[in-house]
C-alpha cells in the first residue's frame, strides 16, 4: 500500500465518521424547547410532565394544557387540541410533536405517552427505567 | 542534497497545479465559447421559477416549501448539466489527447474545479431568482451562503467521478447518471434542505452545526474517494 492509499483511507474514515455521527443526530429529530423556538420548525420534544403546575382542559375549545420539562430542564406550557391523553398521569416520559409559537408556549399536534409496562415487577421496572434510551 | 529534494518536490507540486489549472481553463474557455451548459441551466432555472411564481400566485409559501423547491430546482439542473464535463471529451474525441498530456489527478482536479464553479453559479442564480421573484425572506444570509457553498461542493464532488464513469460506460449515459446519483445524494439533500430552512428562519451558526458538519463530511468523503478511484476510471 502506498502513501496515497493510506492517507486517502484515513481521510475517508474520518470524514465518514463526521458524516454519520452528525447525520444520525440530525434525522433522529429530537430537539429541546429552546432549539424548537429558535428554528420555528415542527419538532419532537422529549420530556416529563411538571406535576406541580396545574393542568387544564377547556371543553369549549377542546384544548388541553399542561407544563412540561424537557431534557435540558426548560419548562414550557404545552397546548394540545384534544382531550387529555389516556394514562397521562402514569407516563414516565412524554414526546410532544408540534411547533413553538413564541411567548413560551408549545402547540402540540400529537402527544406520545410512554408508560411503564405493567407486566414487570416493581424492582425490575426501576432498573429498566434507568437503562432505557430515549426514543430507542 | 536535502534542499535539492525540497525544490524538486515544490517543482512537482507547481507542475501539478499548473496542469490542473490548464484543464480547468480549457473547460472554462470551451464553456464560454459555446455556453451550452450555462445557457441550458440558467434557462431551466428561470423557467421553473416562473412556473412556481405563476402557479403559486399569492398563496402563502412556508420556508419549508420554499427551500424544498429551491433544492429540487438545483438538483435537477445539476443532474442535467454536470454529467457533461466528461461526456463531451468522449464526443469530441479529445480523451486520448488529454490522457497523453496530463496525469489523471490533474484532470480530476480541473474538472472538479469547473463543476464546483458551474454548480456554485447555478445555486447562486437559483437562490437569487427565488429571492427576486418569490420574495424569499432570509433571516441568516451568511448561513445560507455557507449552506449553498457546501451543498455545491458536495454535489460537484459526487457528480464528477460519476460523470467520468458514465462517459466511459456509454456515449449518452444521461439516465445512468441520475440512477447512480440519487441514492448517493440522499444524505446531502436531507441536510441541505434542513439547513436552508434554518437559515431562512434566521438561526445562529451553532443551531445548524449538525447539518453543516454533515455537509463537510459528505464533501470530504466523496472527493477523497474520487481522488483514490479516479486513476482506475480514467485509465482502466
Amino acid at each position: 500500500m502506498n502513501l496515497k492509499t493510506v492517507v486517502g483511507l484515513v481521510f475517508i474514515v474520518g470524514f465518514s465518521g463526521l458524516l454519520f455521527a452528525n447525520f444520525g443526530q440530525e434525522v433522529s429529530g429530537y430537539m429541546s424547547f429552546a432549539e424548537a423556538e429558535e428554528t420555528g420548525q415542527t419538532a419532537h420534544v422529549v420530556g416529563t410532565w411538571k406535576e406541580n403546575q396545574p393542568t387544564r382542559y377547556n371543553r369549549a375549545q377542546n384544548m388541553f394544557a399542561f407544563h412540561m420539562t424537557d431534557k435540558e430542564g426548560n419548562v414550557r406550557r404545552v397546548k394540545y387540541n384534544s382531550p387529555k391523553p389516556t394514562n397521562f398521569e402514569q407516563a414516565e416520559k412524554l414526546v410532544v410533536e408540534g411547533r413553538a409559537t413564541g411567548s413560551g408556549t408549545f402547540e402540540a399536534k400529537h402527544i406520545l405517552v410512554k408508560c411503564p409496562s405493567k407486566y414487570n415487577e416493581v424492582e425490575g421496572l426501576a432498573s429498566q427505567k434507568k437503562g432505557e434510551e430515549v426514543g430507542g | 542534497m536535502k534542499s535539492k529534494d525540497a525544490t524538486s518536490f515544490y517543482a512537482r507540486v507547481a507542475d501539478w497545479v499548473a496542469g490542473a489549472w490548464a484543464v480547468f481553463q480549457k473547460d472554462l474557455r470551451l464553456e464560454l465559447r459555446s455556453r451550452y451548459a450555462l445557457s441550458t441551466l440558467l434557462l431551466f432555472v428561470l423557467a421553473v421559477t416562473l412556473v412556481v411564481l405563476f402557479g403559486i400566485g399569492d398563496a402563502p409559501l412556508t420556508s419549508e416549501i420554499e427551500t424544498t423547491l429551491l433544492w429540487v430546482v438545483v438538483l435537477f439542473a445539476a443532474a442535467l448539466g454536470l454529467g457533461r464535463a466528461f461526456v463531451y471529451e468522449e464526443e469530441q474525441g479529445t480523451v486520448l489527447l488529454l490522457r497523453l498530456h496530463t496525469r489523471p489527478s490533474m484532470v480530476y482536479a480541473g474538472k472538479l474545479l469547473f463543476n464546483v464553479l458551474l454548480i456554485g453559479v447555478l445555486t447562486g442564480v437559483t437562490a437569487g431568482a427565488f429571492w427576486l421573484m418569490l420574495g424569499l425572506e432570509v433571516g441568516a444570509p451568511g448561513l445560507l451562503g455557507a449552506v449553498l457553498a457546501l451543498g455545491a461542493l458536495g454535489l460537484a464532488g459526487a457528480t464528477t467521478l460519476l460523470g467520468a464513469l458514465i462517459a466511459r460506460a456509454s456515449a449518452g449515459g444521461g439516465a445512468l447518471l441520475t440512477v447512480l446519483l440519487f441514492p448517493l445524494l440522499t444524505p446531502l439533500l436531507v441536510s441541505v434542505v434542513s439547513a436552508s430552512q434554518k437559515a431562512l428562519a434566521g438561526v445562529a451558526f451553532g443551531a445548524a452545526r449538525e447539518e453543516l458538519l454533515t455537509l463537510v463530511g459528505f464533501a470530504g468523503v466523496t472527493i477523497t474517494a474520487s481522488v483514490l478511484l479516479f486513476d482506475y476510471v480514467w485509465e482502466g
